[in-house]
């Protein structure tokens, strides 16, 4: 089937959360649209390859568990990332120390946030490379 | 009015919808549209994970699901699992089938549709226009 793109320009900051737990990814998803972010979710990292290969919707922040079931897992979406949209940022959360092994491994960076979320620490996260983006742009 | 300018109030007044879907581009479609009208919506990408959220979101006051998903529920499973836990829930399936073929009396969206339309259409049924 087909489906319908959004026409307009979206010009809040964007952001796709992908983690396989529903109750975290929802709540997550609801606290940053309250705070003023457009939000996408995936419950998989191969529905966020999805979404950043065929659907037009313009994401800034891809924010992603590390270790996650599926294909591909955090670093291979993050990688793809790098490779194939270098614009958007990526968030790894997971399990610092084991996830930073798995990321030495594959040469990776390692996450940079632990479960469960500590919102503030996530939006405080989120606002600064927006800023960050913002100062790019500007330059 | 967008739903970040509304009174907090307001907010906290808005019906919440659960969208369960494991093609994402169209459970993504179909939760944008329903946004768009104000709803709180809740993404689901199979019925294990759609029962997971309800029992944590009583205030959902409709489901709206695929039939063919992979997991232990299929759409028609969670519809009557739904009826039998929450029957305050409305359930509406989206299915390529034909509504015969499905052998249930839920509302039946068949696919493919617009997803534009789908969101009017609940919009419609939960706030009849006057």
């Amino acid at each position: 089937m087909s489906v319908s793109e959004p026409t307009q320009a979206e010009s809040r900051d964007s952001v796709l959360i992908v983690d396989d737990d529903p109750l975290a990814r929802t709540v997550l998803a609801d606290y940053l649209r309250e705070c003023g972010y457009k939000v996408f979710e995936a419950a998989a990292a191969d529905e966020a390859l999805v979404i950043l290969e065929q659907s037009n919707r313009n994401i800034d922040i891809v924010f992603s568990v590390a270790q996650i079931a599926g294909k591909t897992d955090g670093f291979g979406l993050a990688r793809w990332v790098r490779s194939n949209r270098p614009d958007i940022d990526v968030v790894l959360v997971g399990n610092i120390e084991k996830a930073a092994s798995s990321a030495a491994d594959l040469c990776e960076d390692g996450p940079t946030l632990a479960k469960p979320y500590h919102h503030p620490s996530v939006i405080a996260l989120v606002n600064r490379l927006k800023l960050a983006r913002q100062r790019h742009r500007s330059e | 009015m967008s739903v970040e300018e509304m009174p907090a109030q307001d907010r906290g007044a808005r019906k919440s919808i659960l969208v369960v879907d494991d093609e994402v581009l169209i459970r993504l479609a179909i939760a944008d549209e329903l946004r768009g009208f104000g709803f709180a919506v809740l993404e689901a990408a199979n019925g294990d994970q759609a029962d997971e959220i309800l029992r944590a979101h009583p205030e959902i006051s409709l489901v709206l699901t695929d039939v063919d998903m992979p997991g232990s529920l299929d759409g028609v499973a969670l519809a009557h699992l739904i009826r039998q836990q929450r029957p305050d829930i409305k359930v509406m399936i989206m299915s390529g089938w034909p509504v015969q073929q499905l052998g249930t009396n839920f509302v039946t969206l068949r696919k493919p549709f617009d997803p534009a339309a789908v969101a009017r259409y609940v919009k419609d049924s939960i706030e009849p226009p006057e």
